[in-house]
């Protein structure tokens, strides 16, 4: 189905684009989606996970390439077949990983070790995925590019953002806005890189809204679940008592004010995410003179993401697609291009592939970063 | 034929309007040329790769060394199909595109295959977790059970105040009841603890360990052959394995939902952590009424009453009101109805 929206920018001379904003678009559907994820699923179940590498880049392909940006999408050129090695060892890891310590007690301090070697590894992992990723993003047949380091990743994306939580959120703006840059800095289009301008005095307002309702939060909720989960001793396991000591009615009320505890876990993250995703993507340049703008209203994206939450719940899992796909829109609609004359002049001179098994580890790990 | 679409020359991202044509005016195969704009001299050119379509994208179709056509439609134009090289993997992209946009009757039956599938994966795991568990060295559950208790003697268990003599006499009703099991299952030990936090209660650790509360033996008091069959149940546990059944079938869940859903969006994830707990509480719920059954059958070899269980669950009952049997989805426990039911089947019988 061709897209009629986008034609009227894309067929015209891209000299002659006025120099305004833009905003991006989405040119997919839910139903597309939907189709797209069950068909993942159930090739992922028949072959017990081996499908998932597959299953992982049909869904990024949907969502990239239907990101048009002055009309045309975003190819991603990863093959199923590049992810499966990494897949397989990243698989190797965590099943060693789960199933050790129950094999035999030693093994208890050999995961210890194990944890301390992951750690380590996962800014390798991390700074690989992003590499890979980026060479694979293809906009108008010029490549994205990330030259981030061990190091860096690190510091900024792991190293910052723990010192910003036990600094009781104090320094976390710092550290948010220095990994923003961090990441904006690294990553380049072609040859042409990003540069980043942003006010410290914007993040520390950002989280102060998002504190204050975090605040407000933990008094309410978080802190009497905690109290609870704690008097009641949840970690039973392996422990078969002769009748239960915590009757069921109260372990549903437990497993509801987990619910609700994670439900205002994300309500605040989402928030202060929406803010600080702004503040970065506006800031943002390429070159000299392509700017961008995001103007996601941080309390409609909450809404929107608890909605998803409670519907994905409700429907056992079978509305997410059309959650995933309204929330996506939804940022989509509110970022913004202004390309200031014609984009002919980017130029790529990468090589094709790189390793994708920092990716597969990276995603195992459930770490995955976007802008 | 002609097919319109934009031309992107290789590395760069200059983009401008161009035609496909494919001229079948040559006497031999026709050949694929493309025009840029209106009025350029027609090229040759060959395809070298096309990435499979993908619902609402545009094909994105390289000629090779030269660059990239992109055609404004999420199909590939009949048309085109003699003039691509040959691959699999295209080929499967090509037929997956088709799966995933089959009609929503066909997407009725891969939903329902879906669900038949993850039903087909819930009974099986238990069954699998049970057989794995029976195939464990008793080595591992004992150090597994030895690990477990030291730590909560330094968590929770403080040392019991019973008297030596009490002690000794529940020793001896313990020693009965292991003479009642088979042979190979008798070298469970007895420990008395206490903990306030805990109440009333006794329950069983992997490998050999039973530990007794003493708020437990005051709460029975003088009626022993309650506290028999308590810890005829417990011993149940024991011996059935419960534990390492639990914990195996946890561990396979895990696998299984990392396998198939990788570790996909944390929502995903949380919905899995609870439908695990959900399978894992319908399972304790089946251990119980296990660990009821070996309960009555000790009991009745011993020559007792096996319905004593039944009558402690009342005396709990009374002691803490309806609230104790709040029976649900999440609890590890079966209501004492069901369980008092079970045992006064078997007695019938």
């Amino acid at each position: 189905m061709p897209h009629n929206d986008s034609q009227n920018i894309t067929e015209s001379d891209p000299a002659k684009l006025p120099n305004r904003f833009q905003p991006l678009t989405f040119s997919g559907t839910a139903g597309d989606y939907f189709k797209i994820h069950f068909v993942n699923l159930f090739l992922s179940i028949i072959t017990i996970g081996l499908y998932v590498p597959w299953a992982r880049v049909r869904h990024r392909r949907f969502f990239y390439s239907n990101t048009r940006i002055l009309g045309d999408g975003i190819d991603y050129l990863a093959r199923g077949i590049d992810l499966l090695k990494g897949w397989l060892i990243a698989m190797a890891v965590l099943i060693s990983y789960n199933i050790l310590p129950m094999i035999d007690n030693e093994y208890a301090v050999f995961q210890l070790g194990y944890t301390g070697a992951l750690i380590l590894l996962a800014p390798w992992a991390i700074n690989k995925s992003l590499q890979f990723n980026a060479r694979n993003l293809v906009w108008r047949d010029v490549r994205f590019k990330w030259d981030g380091t061990y190091f860096g990743v690190a510091i900024y994306l792991f190293l910052g953002p723990l010192i910003g939580l036990l600094s009781f959120g104090l320094l976390l703006p710092i550290f948010s806005r220095l990994m923003r840059h961090y990441i904006a800095k690294h990553y380049s289009f072609g040859t042409t890189r990003f540069t980043i301008e942003t006010s410290l005095a914007d993040f520390y307002k950002a989280a102060l809204a998002a504190v204050g309702v975090f605040i407000g939060v933990v008094m309410v909720v978080a802190i009497p679940v905690a109290l609870y989960l704690f008097f009641t001793g949840n970690g039973e396991q392996g422990l078969t008592s002769v009748f239960a000591h915590s009757q069921g009615t109260i372990i549903t009320l437990i497993f509801g004010g987990q619910l609700l505890f994670i439900g205002l876990i994300m309500a605040v993250t989402t928030y202060y995410r929406a803010v600080t995703r702004n503040l970065m993507v506006t800031g943002l340049a390429l070159g000299d003179d392509i700017r961008f703008r995001s103007d996601i209203s941080a309390v409609r994206l909450v809404v929107i993401t608890l909605q998803n939450a409670v519907l994905s719940i409700l429907s056992l899992s079978l509305l997410w697609p059309w959650a995933q796909v309204r929330k996506y829109r939804y940022m989509v609609d509110n970022t913004w291009v202004r390309p200031n004359g014609d984009l002919d002049h980017f130029i790529d001179q990468q090589q094709a592939n790189s390793s994708a098994l920092g990716d597969a580890l990276s995603e195992a790990g459930g770490i995955e970063i976007s802008i | 034929m002609r097919i319109d679409g934009i031309f992107i020359a290789a590395q760069g991202s200059r983009r401008q309007p161009a035609t496909l044509f494919i001229d079948r005016s040559g006497q031999q195969d026709a050949c694929l040329q493309l025009v840029l704009g209106d009025d350029a001299p027609p090229i040759t050119v060959q395809i070298s790769a096309v990435s499979p379509p993908i619902a609402g994208a545009d094909m994105r179709i390289t000629l090779g060394g030269q660059g990239v056509f992109i055609l404004r439609d999420d199909h590939l134009p009949r048309a085109l199909t003699p003039f691509l090289p040959p691959s699999r993997w295209y080929s499967a992209g090509v037929w997956l595109a088709v799966v995933e946009r089959l009609n929503w009757r066909y997407m009725a039956i891969v939903l329902a295959l879906i669900i038949a599938m993850a039903a087909g994966i819930r009974v099986a795991l238990p069954m699998l977790a049970t057989q794995i568990a029976a195939a464990l060295p008793d080595r591992w559950l004992v150090a597994a059970g030895d690990t477990s208790l030291a730590q909560l003697d330094n968590l929770l268990l403080e040392p019991s105040q019973l008297p030596v003599a009490k002690q000794r006499e529940i020793t001896g009703q313990f020693n009965a009841i292991l003479a009642q099991l088979p042979p190979d299952k008798r070298r469970i030990r007895l420990h008395f603890r206490q903990s306030a936090d805990i109440g009333p209660n006794a329950f069983a650790l992997p490998g050999r360990h039973i530990i007794v509360l003493d708020e437990l033996v005051e709460f029975i008091g003088a009626d022993s052959d309650a506290l028999t069959a308590v810890l005829a149940h417990e011993a149940g546990h024991v011996i059935e394995r419960h534990s390492a059944r639990m914990i195996t079938e946890a561990t396979l869940i895990a696998v299984v939902a990392a396998l198939i859903f990788g570790a996909d969006e944390s929502l995903i994830e949380e919905m899995g952590s609870m439908g695990a707990s959900l399978m894992l509480a319908e399972q304790s719920r089946g251990f119980e009424l296990e660990a009821d059954r070996v309960s009555a059958d000790v009991l009745t070899k011993m020559g007792k009453d096996p319905r004593h269980l039944a009558t402690f669950f009342n005396r709990v009952e009374q002691a803490c009101g309806a609230a104790c049997d709040g029976a649900g989805f999440f609890a590890s426990h079966p209501s004492f109805a069901t369980r008092r039911q079970q045992i006064l089947d078997g007695t019938q019988r």
